[in-house]
């Protein structure tokens, strides 16, 4: 009994500070998840007064000139690339990636370029590269100079 | 883990452009795009700027939706719970569910997972239907739900070839369930399907494993064999699949097939359980058919190969311990960050099936990526400085030289227009005398006419002068006949003139006013300085924060990927025993036989 005694108590004690352990390990694990979500929501709370400041400082009401792009015509055109030019200057250009391409094409709709223009009458271009069907490589232009220019023609080049 | 969730969202139609959606569906953009700070940043400022779309639910729940994605959950469900009201519209309400179920099944809560689904009364398409069910039968099977499995096979409204999946778990449930018979039926007709894709021919395999093990357990080894020969050689379970045909044959004596079997298995992917498995099993067929020396030589390769893999995996774990083994990460087309160096590119390939591996380690990308972000801002702000002091400048200056003046006058002329205007149309609906509808040619035409009247009026009587008097009548009557007959297009004209000068007027006021109110207002130069000021404050704040988080973060991946190491050090210790044991036993026979 005087052997038995002291090796349980050992036990005893290693399952204790194991468990402790283990406790300790997950209220740590479990902090640092709570610390990383709170500094994910921080920042993007930051992101969202900067680009408010940002957007009224560079880019005011008066003058503010954005370029939005929607595809409803995608199923026999796939989408590599577009240019936008104002007034003949190069503004935009964007190179699709595969998962950019397809959200285009399941209805999101892509702020293509932000910037300023004067009051009266402007010019915009925009060309769209990209692949019809059998692969072959298609270049469209539409070319407008209404302000809410809602492309759905398709011209092979 | 959250950050890997897939994507899903109301399916948006394809149909023309709405300029209503547009705030919506720029998030949905980013969304998909699998850019979720740029999406919910995006909300955020919308919802600020109160630029909210005509649906603000449905707004809400991919916010959500977002959150979700982006591993806050505690938001998402904050929203999810405020919205989820009865009075909510269906379809949303089957949106939140989905989003809920799907959260609860990432972190391994099967029972919400499954309730969150089955409350789904309509799905938004096929795709989503499918994904649902699957997620089900994956929570089933966990809960051992079988009746509920067995309703989803059931159920009408997927198609026959997608059930492969539900059918496979179904199967699983009754082996687990202690119904072997339903279960092996099920999965002799999984075997038996004719495959269309590699999912299917994957769910097909494992199914035709799963008979063979059962058919080895039961000790059918020709049986177990057949199964094994139906599936891919070079599929996901092949290696176990050849191990499995190897013990098979050597058991029913057939040594020869199990030795080249396990020959092919050997010079497999390094780091696989079954190349040990393999190099044990020749030499213990070799030890069993008398080749004493050709099994020691196999066994002490075999050491030498455990040993090299054991050196290896110690000088990575001791790497690892010291150094950071993320560093130098890249990012690919897709915007996606993967690891540049290759060892501890294969290193991070092999973790992510680790669950808290892959958790720790997404939450390391997202920190870098916002990393990337607040770096951005600290570059921007010099600059937003100095755009806000050539604003003012541009401002003062535009102000000094603001005059309403010119407009003024402007403003005069048109009032006395557009009076002149009404008091002739007046006048006309009065009288309907072609008189005032005269132009000015027509006035001054009429004007010399009655001047030379005048002046024929004043002459002596004494000359015959009817034939100037007529002349003179003739023309004012044709003078009169020519704006008679003229008479509805010229009141429409003053009409027209009426309508132009008003709208001109109204124009002008509105120039004058806004002129007016530009001279008299300041920008705020005060509160955007101040404004900056604090931004700035709170990227340096959250900067420090960032850095702290992210070597916490480290520390953990470090712990996480050498624990996970231990474990796989441990293993191969294991085998190195289970080798050196052999190869002591082997050594005496050897020596027996030698002697």
């Amino acid at each position: 009994m005087k052997k038995i005694l002291p090796v349980l108590l050992i036990l005893f004690l290693s399952v204790v500070s194991t468990a402790s352990v283990c406790s300790a390990e997950e209220r740590d694990s479990s902090k640092l998840s709570k610390d990383i979500q709170n500094i994910k929501k921080e920042i993007i709370n930051l992101n969202r007064d900067l680009f408010i400041l940002e957007e009224d400082l560079l880019f005011p009401a008066n003058t503010q000139f954005s370029v939005f792009l929607s595809m409803d015509i995608g199923e026999y055109f796939s989408l590599d690339s577009v240019q936008i030019k104002i007034d003949d200057k190069i503004v935009a250009n964007h190179l699709y990636t595969t998962r950019e391409a397809e959200a285009l094409k399941r209805g999101g709709v892509q702020r293509l370029y932000l910037g300023n223009l004067a009051s009266g009458e402007h010019e915009i271009v925009a060309f769209f590269v990209g692949q019809g069907p059998q692969k072959r490589d298609y270049l469209c232009y539409i070319r407008g100079k209404q302000c809410r220019c809602i492309c759905n023609r398709r011209e092979k080049y | 883990m959250a950050s890997s969730a897939a994507v899903y969202a109301i399916e948006e139609k394809n149909t023309e452009s709405n300029i209503e959606d547009l705030f919506y569906k720029n998030t949905l953009y980013h969304y998909y795009s699998g850019d979720y700070i740029s999406a919910l940043t995006r909300i955020l400022v919308n919802e600020k700027r109160s630029l909210v779309d005509t649906d603000k639910d449905r707004t809400k729940i991919l916010q959500g939706g977002i959150y979700l994605a982006y591993g806050l959950d505690y938001d998402a469900k904050k929203i999810f719970e405020f919205l989820n009201t009865e009075s909510l519209d269906e379809e949303l309400k089957n949106v939140i569910w989905f989003y809920l179920g799907r959260d609860f099944y990432d972190n391994f809560d099967y029972k919400n997972a499954a309730e969150s689904l089955e409350r789904i009364t309509k799905d938004a398409s096929y795709s989503n239907k499918l994904e649902k069910f699957n997620i089900l039968s994956n929570s089933y099977v966990y809960t051992s739900q079988i009746s509920k499995l067995e309703n989803l096979l059931n159920n009408e409204n997927i198609d026959e070839k997608d059930k492969v999946y539900i059918k496979f778990n179904l199967s699983i449930a009754y082996l687990r369930n202690n119904q072997p018979l339903k279960g092996k039926k099920l999965l002799d007709e999984i075997s038996d399907l004719k495959v269309k894709n590699v999912i299917q021919s994957t769910i097909s395999d494992k199914a035709k494993l799963h008979l063979a093990n059962i058919a080895f357990n039961n000790k059918k080894y020709k049986e177990s064999i057949d199964y094994i020969n139906e599936m891919n050689a070079n599929g996901l379970y092949s290696d176990n699949a050849i191990y499995l045909s190897a013990l098979s044959h050597s058991i029913i004596g057939n040594t020869r097939k199990a030795y080249s079997l396990l020959n092919t298995l050997k010079v497999r992917e390094e780091r696989s359980i079954y190349k040990y498995y393999s190099v044990l099993l020749i030499a213990r067929i070799l030890e069993k058919n008398g080749n004493f020396q050709q099994a020691l030589n196999v066994l002490n390769d075999g050491l030498r190969s455990i040993s090299i893999s054991k050196q290896e995996l110690h000088a990575l774990l001791e790497k690892i311990r010291k150094d950071f083994f993320l560093t130098g990460l890249s990012k690919t087309k897709d915007g996606d960050i993967i690891v540049a160096n290759k060892e501890y590119k294969k290193l991070v390939d092999e973790l992510i099936f680790s669950k808290r591996f892959a958790s720790h380690y997404n939450n390391y990308i997202d920190l870098l990526k916002l990393r990337k972000n607040i770096n951005y801002w600290k570059t921007q702000i010099p600059q937003l400085r100095i755009m806000l002091g050539e604003r003012d400048r541009h401002f003062k200056e535009k102000r000094s030289k603001v005059s309403t003046t010119k407009f003024i006058r402007s403003k005069a002329d048109y009032t006395e227009r557009l009076a002149h205007l009404k008091s002739q149309y007046s006048l006309v609906q009065k009288k309907e005398d072609a008189h005032l509808l005269y132009s000015e040619q027509e006035i001054e035409h009429e004007d010399d006419l009655s001047y030379v009247e005048k002046k024929v009026n004043r002459l002596s009587r004494q000359e015959d002068l009817s034939d100037i008097e007529y002349k003179v009548r003739i023309m004012k009557g044709l003078n009169y006949w020519n704006a008679a007959s003229d008479y509805k297009p010229r009141i429409w004209d003053v009409e027209a003139g009426i309508k132009e000068a008003e709208a001109e007027l109204d124009t002008l006021n509105k120039r004058i006013v806004s002129l007016q109110r530009a001279a008299g207002s300041e920008f705020n130069y005060a509160k955007h300085a101040n404004n900056i000021r604090i931004l700035k404050e709170r990227i340096d704040r959250l900067s420090l924060l960032l850095d702290n988080t992210i070597v916490r973060l480290k520390n953990k991946l470090i712990l996480v990927a050498s624990e996970e190491l231990d474990e796989r050090f441990k293993g191969i210790d294991a085998y190195y025993k289970a080798f050196k044991y052999d190869i002591a036993r082997v050594s005496d026979r050897v020596f027996l036989e030698n002697k």
